[in-house]
């Protein structure tokens, strides 16, 4: 538990430079495996560890939450001076001059950062093979032949080796697919909780800012201190809200039928041994939550793409064009991967003329339409619950061969909470081996507060 | 000749600071550079001025503000989208009337809508062809875009709208009014119900003038051997339009809502935006004849012509209202617009007042010019008068005056024993020595001097 750490750390029973020393090690020695992260800023990370030593001698710590503790950062989420790639060859020299400020909050609570995790490029994919030109895939630390899920891949499986928190990032499933399939907590907040400031955006609508642990309630523990709106992020909100306990759980009986038969189980036989209700719901257009899902998000995604074509950033030299599009397409068509590649062109195309209201309108209507749909049955039932993924995580080069509309149609169990915006935690049944599986929670937007109180009782009875 | 010329025109909003960060035009930041992971900001104040604009106007104002992305590849979008508002625009369906030879014309504004300015592309001053320049300092200005139906019939009428659409934004103060925040319009011109040729980024109304009126003999010439112009985007060198992007070229550019910014409540920004808004120029005018009981029309100018702060201070030294108010709108303003000069930048209110007092309207109103060009007191003025007065003989007076052909032809007729002339003459003597002489002996000199 990080409190007790951060306890031992401030009275000085642990060496908060030898710790974060013990954690380098080990990280550089997973890293030759594992492929968890993208850099290991080592010398930041032992000035970090000197400062607070500095500050617990001087009695500077009294009030501080993450004192000493080590941290493992997603590689789109910026840090002063330390460079954040969002897995991607055209961002593969940056250093950014400021943090995100959501970094900045637990820095200030003297969080240490030690590394940035890999990730799929830009965040696009589910099982982190879709890594940059030049990136290598993250694997899996319960077994290295499979993937670790995506996009926030290095982020799980450093957090389930090193046993150290990590900040993460969700647009449509990438904290709780990887959280499901590396066996660790992913608290995946309501939209608008984290600022986003910071966060080099994939789709700006549906990107959250989260953390990953070992526990429910270090996962909490982090996200109370990253929360809360920030001038620097129009969409941010220190909005909570709070409703009466049904003692009902809802099954979203179409993401449901989708899972393994295996998977089913596994969740049902959890289900029973945390003994409340539970009832199963069917919501229709769950099922179109996926296209509505990918057509935003590469839509904006396409858009939030368009700075990386070689002039303020991507630039590279003995590159030329007749003009500034050819010159454009040559950076572009070298620097980006296969998959952000489809993504900014199936983008590009939905927003078109003649196509927006077909597919980009069309996708907004159905996600208005189920947020109305979803909020209905909260008036019954305290939360969705489900399977974080629908199926073990795969073999590496099965995921690699996964068509796009099956690898995407994979994301049943996380889209529509994500394309709504709902706070949700993926808790791990605890198994042995590969086949891991997270027992997934959703509450109303803005109700963290029941998430967590629900989440701790249902961790404890799967135990 | 059937001529629809329809303007979309850029104004810079007044802010000391850019429409998405908080950096003061002219600087720049990660934000308005486009740097990844930041996120918009909208400046308040520029909302409230837009909205300001939109009333001013005559438009309906949108009750929530929304944002759109505009994407398209150039060097000049650090994000490569710019942030703007195409759904739903702050404003629309409004009107300005303005004068144009004489009658009273009224055009439709079809839309206002808030945006940010690009960069700047610098071709100049480079060492080689294949470089360009990029001044991001102006990219993330915060800019007022007015958009016109097709209702103007001529270049001249168009320069006029701008013209007198910048005297009125500059009353209200909601335009900026720095040199290089000037006014950048994109014209549709079509001629005889044919296809709409838009001519982008003319800086200025006499610059539009001109691209309107090369527009529009092309297209006649076009006309006149049978052919047709073509739709397309034309650009503007100074003298000639030339082809930018044919029609097929035309770039897509895939709008979609801004997810970085929620929509924005205007009601509190409204009521904001009209409990500080200038009173409108009729009210301010009327006020001014009431207090002052001078001319209406009159009034109406000074308040349009920003010198009613001006003409009231000036007021407080010199009671001669109606004399102080027509000297303000003939010769101090011709004074102004000759030196390009603002009121503020010049004399005093007082010694407008000083002047109107000591001296004859005829002198004053050549006095004035040395007085706003050099910023020169009454007392400076009164000064060197006294000096040169002292420095000259009558001889060089008379030198002076005999310069005049009017002068010469009076003294033709003196010699012929016209008495009326004489008195002519004295007068310019009189005026030319500052009253040194006295008309005694003026005569005494001339009747020398005419032998």
């Amino acid at each position: 538990m990080l409190k007790e750490l951060v306890e031992k750390i401030k009275s000085e029973e642990i060496d908060v430079e030898e710790l974060v020393e013990k954690k380098i090690e080990e990280a550089k020695k997973i890293n030759e495996e594992l492929n968890c992260f993208i850099t290991i800023c080592e010398d930041y990370a032992r000035k970090r560890a000197k400062e607070v030593k500095q500050k617990i001698k001087k009695g500077e710590v009294a009030n501080l939450k993450l004192v000493g503790i080590p941290f493992t950062i997603k590689d789109n989420i910026l840090t002063k001076g330390i460079r954040t790639t969002a897995g991607s060859k055209i961002l593969s020299n940056y250093i950014p001059p400021f943090s995100a400020t959501a970094v900045e909050r637990i820095e200030k609570e003297g969080a240490i950062i030690i590394a940035k995790t890999s990730m799929d490029e830009f965040g696009f994919g589910s099982f982190n093979v879709d890594v940059g030109v030049g990136f290598k895939i993250p694997k899996n630390p319960n077994d290295s032949t499979r993937v670790c899920g995506g996009s926030s891949g290095g982020s799980a499986c450093a957090t389930k080796k090193l046993e150290i928190p990590s900040l993460a990032e969700s647009t449509g499933g990438s904290i709780s697919a990887p959280s499901s399939f590396c066996g660790v907590v992913g608290l995946t907040p309501s939209y608008g909780k984290v600022s986003r400031f910071g966060l080099i955006d994939y789709a700006s609508s549906l990107d959250k800012i989260g953390p990953m642990a070992l526990s429910v309630e270090d996962s909490f523990l982090v996200y109370d201190i990253i929360k809360g709106f920030d001038e620097n992020d129009e969409t941010s909100t220190s909005e909570e809200r709070s409703s009466e306990f049904k003692k009902k759980l809802a099954i979203p009986k179409e993401a449901f039928d989708s899972c393994e038969k295996e998977v089913k189980e596994k969740f049902i036989d959890s289900l029973k041994k945390i003994g409340w209700d539970y009832e199963e719901v069917s919501i229709p257009l769950l099922k179109f939550s996926i296209q509505s899902y990918y057509i935003i998000a590469m839509a904006e995604a396409s858009t939030n793409l368009a700075r990386y074509k070689g002039i303020a950033f991507g630039a590279q030299e003995n590159v030329e064009g007749k003009n500034f599009r050819e010159y454009f397409t040559k950076i572009r068509s070298a620097s980006l991967g296969f998959e952000a590649k489809r993504r900014i062109l199936l983008g590009s195309f939905v927003r078109s003329v003649g196509y927006k209201g077909q597919y980009y309108y069309k996708a907004l209507a159905i996600r208005k339409k189920l947020i109305e749909e979803i909020e209905k049955v909260f008036k019954n039932f305290d939360a969705f619950v489900l399977p974080a993924m629908p199926v073990f995580p795969p073999k590496i080069e099965e995921a690699i061969n996964l068509s796009p509309e099956k690898a995407y149609a994979l994301d049943i169990c996380t889209i529509p909470w994500n394309l709504c915006g709902l706070p949700h935690i993926s808790i791990p049944i605890k198994e042995k081996g590969y086949k891991q599986l997270g027992f997934e929670v959703v509450c109303n937007r803005f109700e963290e507060e029941k998430l967590k109180k629900l989440s701790v009782e249902f961790e404890n009875k799967l135990k | 000749m059937n001529v629809k010329i329809g303007l979309e025109t850029h104004v810079t909003l007044p802010t000391k600071t850019k429409l998405f960060c908080s950096c003061k035009k002219g600087e720049v930041c990660p934000i308005c550079m486009g740097f990844p992971g930041v996120k918009p900001r909208v400046n308040r104040k520029a909302v409230i001025l837009a909205i300001q604009i939109a009333k001013i106007l005559n438009c309906e104002i949108a009750n929530t503000l929304v944002f759109d992305r505009k994407s398209y590849f150039y060097p000049d979008l650090p994000k490569g989208f710019q942030i703007t508002q195409y759904h739903e625009p702050i404003a629309k369906n409004g009107f300005f009337e303005f004068n144009f030879k004489g009658e009273k014309r009224k055009v439709t504004i079809t839309r206002v809508n808030i945006e940010e300015d690009p960069a700047k592309i610098i071709h100049e001053n480079i060492a080689t062809e294949k470089s360009i320049l990029i001044d991001f300092s102006r990219s993330g200005n915060p800019l007022c875009e007015i958009v016109t139906a097709p209702e103007l019939k001529s270049p001249q009428e168009a320069k006029e709208y701008i013209l007198a659409l910048q005297e009125v934004l500059d009353y209200y103060e909601v335009m900026d009014t720095h040199e290089d925040a000037a006014f950048r319009s994109d014209a549709n011109v079509s001629i005889e119900n044919g296809e709409r040729v838009e001519i982008k980024n003319i800086t200025g109304a006499e610059e539009l003038e001109k691209a309107l009126d090369y527009e529009i003999k092309r297209q006649s010439f076009l006309l006149s051997l049978g052919k047709k112009a073509e739709r397309e985007t034309r650009g503007f060198d100074g003298k000639v339009t030339f082809t930018l992007r044919k029609k097929e070229e035309e770039e897509d550019y895939g709008y979609i809502q801004e997810p970085d910014i929620l929509p924005i409540s205007l009601e509190e920004l409204k009521e904001e935006a009209f409990r500080i808004m200038k009173r409108s120029i009729e009210e301010e005018a009327e006020r001014i004849t009431k207090t002052y009981r001078i001319n209406l029309q009159i009034a109406k100018i000074i308040v349009r012509k920003k010198l009613a702060e001006y003409f009231e201070e000036a007021a407080k030294y010199f009671n001669g209202y109606s004399i102080l108010s027509k000297f303000l709108v003939v010769d101090f303003l011709k004074c102004l617009n000759y030196s390009k000069k603002k009121a503020n930048e010049t004399i005093k209110p007082e010694e407008v007042a000083k002047l109107l007092k000591n001296t004859s309207i005829r002198e004053a109103k050549e006095l004035i010019k040395e007085m706003v060009k050099e910023n020169k007191t009454f007392e400076e003025i009164e000064n060197e008068r006294k000096q040169k007065i002292k420095q000259k003989t009558i001889e060089e007076v008379f030198e002076e005056i005999l310069k005049n052909e009017k002068v010469k032809e009076a003294i033709k007729q003196l010699r012929r024993g016209n008495k009326k002339a004489e008195n002519f003459i004295i007068g310019e003597m009189l005026k030319q020595s500052y009253y040194k002489f006295t008309v005694n002996q003026i005569r005494k000199f001339l009747v020398e001097e005419i032998k």
